[in-house]
């Protein structure tokens, strides 16, 4: 490494004052490091590339107003609660707590059998990715947690502000919910449509 | 355990969210449901389907840009784990007088040196240099060959010559890159029990024999051969760094 290299790259402070550069550092330690997580949770929510974009960007101005009272050392669930609470305030409103959806779920259920476990492990990626995006947010939202952020009950339910046993009884109903789906999307490319009849009530 | 409350924690169970005693309780009864025991294969397929899918969105990097734009962040990664800027400051302390060093050096011996002389010093100077730092300045932290070697590739405009010698006692430490002869260099380092052995590789046009120089008390072996000079300096005795030199020229 040359010399020259170091001062350069030691000896930018820029004209900031030094607290601003130790802010951004321990910013950029706890929290602009979990990225990738705030941009999941924002793309999961607003379903669309560009929503999710600017929903993640003014979570991280929030966060980076809010730091100086941030205590914890786990920046990635308070950024993702500020993801939360962002998308509830200003895109969406408070999540209902039931749908329409729930009335149709078990009706395209049928028996439990083999089959149906070889269907859920041969679905593909688009098939899930599909799915997933058709659950109603408040049950979308914690499988995205669980499965593609790897979080515990316990994050979760300080993230959704929610009991722990309702953390468990929303995963367990938001499974449900996509197992339905995967199995109609089953039987629907398979050419019966029996999936799509259920729905509509036969 | 009735399958009513089993389906209420089958969920919790396959995330690894139950304690002890409620997974007890739990295989006890898919042991003898068959029911229960399908649901839970069926939760684990759709896990695996879920994961196997790969529906992570990565943040695309022009959101990192305009974040760190608002946020009057500097685009390149400057920040500085706090333990590292010690290193840095003694790093930048080291190289500030070496470069002083270099330059009374260079400034009392520029008129009536030869060429191979102040080469000779130069050496010399980069493997004192090196002693200050932490680490010997160290870049790569290896003793194999096939990590050190690529390293070095996307450095420099040439390729240069590793070999790992441990069989014979001599073991390849690592490798930085050094400034010598007015160009940037590959410089390998190999352990003679606690001793270092500096080895410095840059291309020439030049062939010339072994050259053996004594410098401030350190020994120093140079040659040039196949378009590439070597300098080899270490504070080692002669007799076995003249082994060492052996060593490499057998392979180059």
């Amino acid at each position: 490494m040359l010399p020259s290299e170091f001062c350069l790259r030691g000896g930018t402070p820029g004209w900031f004052g030094v607290e601003h550069q130790e802010k951004l550092q321990k910013f950029e330690r706890l929290v602009l490091r979990h990225m990738d997580s705030a941009f999941n949770l924002a793309r999961w929510f607003t379903r669309n590339q560009e929503d999710a974009k600017d929903l993640a960007q003014e979570a991280f101005l929030r966060a980076f107003n809010a730091f100086d009272r941030f205590e914890g050392e786990d920046g990635r669930v308070w950024l993702l609660t500020i993801v939360r609470n962002l998308y509830y305030t200003s895109v969406a409103r408070k999540p209902q707590e039931q749908t329409a959806f729930d009335e149709e779920i078990h009706s395209a259920r049928e028996s439990f059998d083999n089959p149906e476990v070889q269907l859920l492990r041969n679905a593909d990626a688009q098939a899930v990715r599909e799915g997933i995006e058709g659950l109603p947010p408040e049950f979308r939202e914690p499988l995205v947690l669980r499965e593609l952020e790897g979080l515990s009950y316990k994050e979760i339910a300080a993230i959704m502000e929610l009991p722990l046993g309702t953390v468990m009884s929303r995963l367990a109903r938001a499974r449900d919910h996509l197992r339905d789906s995967l199995i109609a999307a089953g039987k629907g490319k398979s050419g019966k449509k029996e999936g799509q009849n259920a729905v509509s009530g036969k | 355990m009735q399958c009513q409350e089993s389906k209420k924690i089958l969920d919790a169970y396959v995330d690894n969210e139950v304690d002890l005693m409620q997974s007890v309780a739990l295989e006890e009864h898919l042991a003898g449901c068959a029911d229960c025991s399908q649901t839970l294969e069926s939760r684990r397929a759709l896990k695996d389907s879920i994961h196997n899918a790969n529906l992570r969105y990565a943040a695309p990097p022009e959101l990192l840009k305009s974040v760190r734009k608002s946020l009057r962040m500097p685009e390149e990664r400057t920040s500085v784990p706090k333990w590292q800027w010690f290193r840095m400051a003694s790093l930048g302390f080291a190289a500030a007088t070496a470069v002083c060093a270099l330059i009374v050096a260079i400034a009392w011996f520029a008129l009536h040196t030869p060429a191979d002389q102040k080469m000779a010093q130069q050496v010399a100077d980069n493997y004192i240099r090196s002693m200050m730092m932490e680490n010997r300045g160290v870049d790569v932290v290896s003793s194999d060959m096939h990590t050190v070697k690529p390293w070095f590739v996307p450095r420099l405009s040439f390729s240069p010559q590793v070999s790992n010698f441990a069989d014979k006692g001599f073991p390849l430490a690592g490798g930085r890159l050094d400034y010598l002869n007015n160009q940037t260099v590959a410089t390998l380092i190999y352990k003679r029990n606690q001793h270092y052995i500096d080895v410095f590789q840059y291309p020439t046009t030049n062939n010339s024999g072994l050259k053996e120089r004594q410098e401030r008390g350190y020994n120093i072996v140079g040659w040039a051969r196949n378009g590439m000079q070597y300098w080899v300096v270490s504070e080692l005795n002669l007799s076995e760094l003249q082994q060492f030199v052996e060593l490499l020229k057998s392979v180059n």
